[in-house]
């Protein structure tokens, strides 16, 4: 008896092996053939157009048992249509997106006929692009654009019934719509009520008068209206089916009072909402009072990005919300308001005790692209978060690090993407400092950064940059000139001399390493330092804006080649 | 408290009872006997095989109880394997996949979770045929046979 007899012990080796290792077992043996043919066609994903010539639909029939996840982008009239005869009875997770402009009717119906045949089975659906009318090639434009809508309102009608018959659904994407998902329908909130999982990109808000001369008022854009924030609770349309969904994502949506309303009714289970727009609030959305009413009492991970919220309001929502596992409010006016928000806001533990809330749970903190964000706010967190296991914020400098000497207790980190940048001092003192550079010991500036890296043991990804703004605005100090910032390059050169990386030997973890200052150079000692000392290594990623000296640039990558290690330039 | 664990060669080891619980199988089997002192027959356990998942156990006696790590992908990751159970696993590839066998009857998820990683690396980058070398395996197919299933399988390549 083998391990690999047992196709539950296959089941549970194969999700560990990556598709190329999957597709070389198939070709070991008999026996390795039939164990793991089922694990590689269990996902058939199908992008670019010249794939569809290395797949006969014969064979995607032998295997049709196999396959439980489908994913077929830019679905053309080409030769596509044929696809949709096939039946796969154990089909559970199907993304489909037609490409624009190049879709006719009959692959259009051929679509449809195929998921109504797959409808009870369907545990996930992701429907991206278009696939109405609007995508159709349309020979001479004879069809105004009111036409158009309409036959799109109609095909979307016929999608919701459609989808009506997917009683196993849990799952639903939808990008690249222009209609909003209206839940005083009774039938979308049917759809909806039984969804785990929603996402909607790019989802439009048009109503389009069905018939003529309807007087609609609903037609009107919803700007006049003014903003509906309040839940209407005696619509018995929407009272009767409590909304089940725990994962919320709204991208680039057009209506935010819509897409608000649609987040209240997720009220009871969501655990996790994504909420992305460019729409500006002109009136915020009162999601901090709402939250201190005990809404959405499990929601634990939060990703927000709507332009006209200031630093004051997402503090308001760190306050009110529960305590948070997950955080992403990149490119946000994040600053000193929601740092304190984030930090000092206790509540009580599990043990009765008072607690710093968010400090209680924290893991992940994306913070990129925030302009409001000091140095001081990340030497906080990464002394304040003790289970912090992934950071990405702009600056550090080693004036933070002077000015607040605590240790960094996040022991559990493994992602860390922070620029680090050395404070601007006087010029003179930074040219003295430039001028003694021939020692191999590591710039006494630098080592207090490495030397609390090195204590990280478990970090798998590191990126460090060099940034243009490394000090704290509130000094008043300027920006940095380019003699400055020669100066700052300089400096963060030297981590790549011999003993400049050294202390990072202890990052026997590490996977993957991002360093970007412009003009540095790998070379082969320190490509045969990292093999050496990092031997989970995969990726190697550097900013080379100078190309002199390109071949030993691409002896490094031969060599990184070897060893299985991607190596690039940013 | 030590309980006696016997091995299909009818070897018997002794080992205290927090270690033995690791396995659940073994741990449901203590608390349907009740307290007893008679030995834990393993039957499709072999002594060698036993004894290096002994070894595992009492290794990790003292590890919480795993978490299923709350990740959307469901690709699982080989590249995080702790020093220590990597020099566990450096064993000939028979014995691997019996110490695999064995996590899986006595249902030890994460001695299984590295036996499979192991595996897992082993194959990543070789070739079909640096597979066979690796696990001792022969090649029964015809060239027919090995063109065909390439042609089949092309479209996976591409990715």
């Amino acid at each position: 008896m083998h391990a690999l007899d047992l196709p539950e012990l296959v089941a549970y080796l194969a999700p560990y092996l990556s598709q190329k290792s999957l597709i070389n077992c198939i070709r070991v043996s008999q026996q390795w053939h039939d164990a793991f043919v089922p694990h590689l066609w269990s996902t058939f994903r199908v992008t670019v157009p010249s794939t569809r010539s290395l797949f006969t639909l014969s064979s995607l029939d032998t295997h049709a048992p196999c396959v439980r996840d489908i994913c077929f982008k830019d679905l053309s009239v080409a030769s596509d249509s044929t696809f949709f005869n096939l039946s796969f009875p154990y089909l559970q997770t199907l993304s489909l997106s037609f490409a624009a402009y190049r879709t006719d009717r009959a692959l259009r119906a051929a679509a449809f006929e195929f998921l109504q045949r797959h409808q009870g089975q369907l545990r996930a659906l992701s429907l991206l692009k278009p696939l109405g009318p609007m995508s159709e090639v349309t020979g001479p434009q004879t069809r105004s654009r009111h036409d158009l809508m309409t036959q799109e309102a109609l095909y979307i009608a016929k999608s919701w019934e459609l989808l009506h018959g997917c009683h196993g659904l849990r799952s639903l994407k939808v990008e690249s719509s222009p209609f909003w998902f209206d839940l005083v329908d009774q039938q979308v909130l049917k759809i909806v009520s039984e969804l785990e999982t929603l996402s909607l990109g790019n989802v439009g808000r048009e109503k389009i008068q069905l018939t003529e001369g309807e007087q609609d008022d609903s037609s009107t854009p919803s700007s006049s209206q003014g903003p509906r924030w309040t839940l209407c609770s005696t619509d018995p349309c929407i009272r009767q089916r409590a909304v089940r969904i725990r994962q919320l994502s709204l991208e680039y949506c057009n209506s935010l009072s819509e897409e608000y309303h649609l987040i209240k009714e997720c009220h009871a289970e969501l655990r996790s909402l994504k909420w992305l727009s460019t729409i500006h609030a002109n009136v915020i959305p009162p999601m901090a009072k709402h939250l201190e009413e005990g809404m959405w009492p499990f929601l634990d991970s939060l990703e927000l990005r709507i332009p006209g919220l200031q630093d004051k309001d997402l503090a308001a929502v760190l306050r009110a919300i529960g305590p948070l596992r997950k955080l992403n409010l990149s490119g946000t006016e994040f600053g000193p308001l929601s740092t304190t928000g984030l930090l000092e806001t206790e509540n009580l533990g599990q043990d009765g005790k008072v607690q710093k809330k968010h400090a209680a749970r924290l893991e992940k903190l994306l913070l990129g692209g925030c302009n409001n964000l000091t140095g001081a706010m990340v030497q906080r967190f990464l002394c304040e978060l003790p289970h912090l296991k992934e950071i990405h914020a702009k600056v550090l400098t080693d004036r933070d690090l002077e000015n607040d000497t605590r240790p960094w207790v996040c022991q559990d980190l493994r992602v860390f993407h922070v620029g680090i940048a050395l404070a601007v001092r006087n010029i003179e003192e930074d040219q003295s400092e430039i001028s003694k550079d021939d020692s191999k010991i590591p710039h006494p500036r630098i080592s207090p950064f490495m030397e609390r890296l090195s204590a990280l043991t478990r970090l798998e990804s590191f990126h460090i940059t060099s940034t243009r703004s490394g000090q704290d605005k509130t000094e008043g100090e300027f920006y940095l000139s380019s003699s400055e910032e020669q100066a700052q390059r300089f400096e963060l050169q030297k981590l790549h001399s011999a003993g400049g990386l050294e202390q990072l030997k202890t990052l026997r973890h590490l996977v993957q390493v991002r360093m970007e200052y412009t003009g540095q150079k790998m070379t082969m000692s320190e490509a045969k330092w990292m093999v050496e000392n990092w031997p989970r290594l995969e990726s190697v990623v550097v900013r080379q804006l100078m190309t002199m000296g390109t071949s030993d640039h691409d002896v490094v990558r031969v060599f990184f080649g070897q060893h299985q290690i991607h190596y690039g330039s940013s | 408290m030590p309980v006696t664990l016997t091995s299909l060669d009818n070897q018997e080891f002794k080992v205290d009872k927090e270690v033995a619980e690791r396995s659940i199988l073994i741990k449901n089997m203590i608390e349907d006997v009740g307290e007893s002192d008679a030995p834990i027959p393993l039957p499709n356990v072999s002594a060698a095989v036993l004894t290096k998942v002994i070894e595992y156990c009492e290794h990790h006696r003292n590890d919480p109880v795993q978490v299923q790590d709350e990740t959307d992908d469901p690709r699982k990751r080989s590249n995080d394997i702790e020093e220590w159970d990597m020099k566990f696993m450096q064993v000939d590839q028979e014995m691997l996949f019996e110490i695999i066998l064995a996590a899986n009857y006595l249902d030890i998820k994460p001695l299984l979770d590295v036996g499979c990683k192991t595996v897992a690396n082993i194959i990543k980058g070789k070739t079909p045929e640096e597979i066979r070398k690796a696990f001792n395996i022969v090649n029964d197919f015809t060239p027919e046979e090995e063109a065909q299933i390439k042609k089949e399988n092309e479209w996976a390549e591409d990715r």
